[in-house]
């Protein structure tokens, strides 16, 4: 049974076998920070170093570096993807779908009534967090600058 | 042949009628649990040996006790002759991205590796409400973020139980080799780009994800709040029938919750299928993919035998005095994924914010001076590397200078996306479609670790799926055959809004009809001898 067999489609089996190429399949950081540079060099760079490391900081992330190299190229190649959605003509008055199915007034859920209730539990809530000292949830300093 | 083999239904009709209790039930699939499944998915796995390569791993959490108490309760209430109701002892899994009060709800992911629900989802209250007997948590890509399992944070991940040397597809893993190695009879998933569908398809089982709307999402960990649908996965489609029938319906605690009433789906599934009109469209029958460097996008047709097994359906249906309609246009398929690329991810950034080290989960054990330094330590080190892909572009893509350029141009795309099906679907137009007949996917089950880590072709797997949740209608895959590598082939069918009644009732005709075929002889390979 080859390795390939189920894959019969020839196009996308040989878009695998080039991306096998850059990747070794068994542990996937080692790959990426091997990488194939010539790949690595003809993939548009479109979201730069900089522009991630932004990101990362927006996010609160903080990344190991290997992390970083396998997450920049995978932005790229998702950029490039996402980029087919330019090439499509839609006229302006195309509305834009936040939902599929239309919520009509029949079909739209009742509200609730606007009324209190008590949670049956709430230190079981409080007691999710990871440090809590009389019922209080503790973190470390609150960062602040002063206004001039 | 043992209990635990038997359908859902089956299974309630003999704890119904005395012919076996609950526990004797649940006896049956924990035995099979210890037979197939090996050790469950945990943080620190160690090295994969020899032996995890040939199990299953669906399980994170096996709920015993819990499950054991349930089946006590289901069957004193029979003997008391009371109705324990419509899932009286049928044995399920449930997919960890549903919150279980005092349960850990793990979601694959390190950074709720610690949580213990104080509440639970509204479907899994209302399965055990209904007499299920949950037997525990199963396996899942983390943050349900891929289409092989693989990228659990939770280790060994789940594996196909027809060739454990393949992935048994994603995001619901777990849930779907759960039901095809016979471990329960009902598993809930969700599905937000195929996660349920996909899964039922490589593991030769029925999938069904409702319309938008159809289930209630309170408990589900967020993914994409416009995709996300939990759902039901089930040996055939009457026991899907009979788990829809308890799970849907509007919930006060979920405001998409659409108020439609809830039919009776297993009075559906008898009904007649002829006059149905089935369309097939060649726009399904082909995959579209870029060559990143280039920018060009190739069209190829899919492989030959998964076209067959479409086609013969379409036979079968039309046998049944079904109408089929041809080269029905769908247009815009081939860009689910790219609208799904932005989407979802704006969706999943803007969902995973909440996870910051401080109300629950993990939280980092390094020191840190301020609370911005714990937020990024804690994200950090908790979220593999999938969530971090996905918060990184949905916030690219929704900046402010690119917003129009790739969100707004989205969600506008996403209108023609659901144009194509409402055309389609139109009682007054052209085609006057009851189902769309389709591949659910553009290949068999894949092997272990050929995709992963690639997430742009981890994506494209979802291609044929992803258009039903932009679109927010109902579809539903079920076996159609096996392929030259003895793997399973799903079969989709993609209905109006809210017709999942339908859906259910052509799924089972099928069945029906193809009782004898001679690959339903066949089982998947773990349960070789038993």
């Amino acid at each position: 049974m080859g390795d390939y067999s189920i894959v019969a489609y020839k196009g996308l089996l040989e878009w695998i076998k080039r991306l096998r190429s850059i990747m070794n399949s068994d542990i996937l950081l080692e790959v990426r920070n091997r990488g194939d540079l010539q790949y690595m060099a003809n993939l548009k760079q479109e979201i730069s170093r900089e522009t991630f490391d932004h990101l990362v900081e927006l996010a609160a992330l903080e990344l190991g570096e290997d992390e970083s190299d396998y997450l920049l190229t995978e932005l790229n190649k998702q950029l490039s993807a996402i980029h087919e959605l330019e090439a499509i003509d839609v006229d302006k008055d195309v509305p834009p779908a936040s939902h599929g199915v239309p919520y009509t007034p029949e079909s739209s859920p009742q509200l609730r009534k606007d009324e209190w209730t008590a949670c049956e539990d709430a230190d079981a809530i409080i007691e999710q967090s990871p440090v809590v000292e009389d019922r209080f949830i503790i973190v470390p300093d609150i960062p602040h600058t002063t206004l001039e | 042949m043992q209990l635990c083999d038997l359908s859902a239904v089956e299974i309630r009709d003999h704890i119904s009628s005395k012919q076996a209790s609950a526990l004797e039930v649940l006896e049956s699939c924990l035995q099979r649990i210890k037979q197939v499944d090996g050790r469950p998915g945990e943080l620190e796995s160690g090295p994969e040996t020899k032996e995890d390569t040939e199990r299953v791993h669906a399980f994170i959490t096996l709920t015993e006790g819990a499950a054991r108490s349930q089946a006590e309760m289901v069957d004193k209430m029979i003997a008391n002759g009371e109705d324990p109701g419509l899932l009286a002892g049928v044995p399920a899994t449930i997919k960890d991205v549903f919150c279980v009060k005092d349960t850990p709800s793990t979601i694959g992911s390190r950074i709720l590796a610690n949580f213990i629900s104080p509440y639970t989802a509204t479907p899994v209250a209302r399965m055990r409400s209904a007499g299920a007997v949950v037997l525990g948590k199963v396996n899942l890509d983390e943050f349900t973020y891929g289409s092989s399992t693989e990228s659990s944070a939770f280790q060994p991940s789940t594996r196909n139980p027809w060739n454990t040397g393949r992935v048994p597809g994603g995001s619901s893993g777990g849930s779907a080799a759960s039901i095809a190695a016979g471990e329960a009879a009902l598993s809930l998933g969700t599905d937000t780009a195929g996660s349920i569908r996909q899964p039922a398809a490589f593991c030769g089982v029925v999938g069904l994800k409702p319309t938008y709307g159809r289930v209630s999402r309170y408990g589900l960990i967020a993914f994409g709040s416009s995709l996300d649908c939990p759902g039901p996965l089930a040996k055939n489609a009457k026991d899907a029938a009979l788990m829809l029938c308890v799970i849907a319906g509007p919930d006060l605690r979920d405001a998409t919750g659409a108020n439609v009433p809830v039919p009776d789906y297993l009075e559906l599934l008898e009904k007649e299928i002829k006059g149905k009109r089935i369309g097939l469209s060649p726009d399904y029958f082909q995959i579209t993919f870029p060559n990143l460097e280039t920018g060009e996008y190739t069209q190829q047709p899919l492989p030959i035998e998964i076209q067959e097994a479409v086609l013969r359906a379409a036979d079968v249906y039309r046998s049944l005095g079904a109408e089929i309609i041809e080269d029905v246009p769908m247009p815009n398929t081939r860009y689910g994924i790219p609208v799904y690329f932005v989407i979802s991810r704006v969706e999943a950034a803007s969902n995973l914010h909440r996870f910051d080290g401080v109300k629950y989960g993990y939280r980092t054990s390094s020191e840190t001076d301020d609370l911005k330094m714990l937020y990024k330590k804690s994200r950090g080190e908790g979220f593999g590397l999938q969530p971090k892909l996905r918060i990184l572009m949905g916030m690219y893509v929704s900046a402010a200078q690119y917003s129009e350029q790739y969100y707004q141009k989205a969600l506008q795309v996403r209108t023609l996306i659901r144009r194509d099906f409402e055309r389609a679907f139109d009682p007054s137009g052209k085609y006057k479609l009851d189902a769309l007949l389709t591949p659910t996917t553009p290949s068999t089950a894949f092997p272990m670790k050929d995709v992963y880590g690639d997430s742009v072709l981890m994506q494209y797997a979802d291609q044929l799926a992803v258009p039903a949740n932009h679109a927010g209608i109902p579809g539903i895959s079920f076996p159609g055959g096996l392929d030259a590598d003895g793997l399973p082939i799903g079969v989709q069918l993609l209905g109006p809004d809210f017709t999942e009644g339908v859906l259910l009732q052509l799924t089972h005709a099928y069945e029906q009809a193809t009782l004898d075929a001679e690959w339903r002889t066949i089982r998947p390979a773990v349960l070789k001898g038993m």
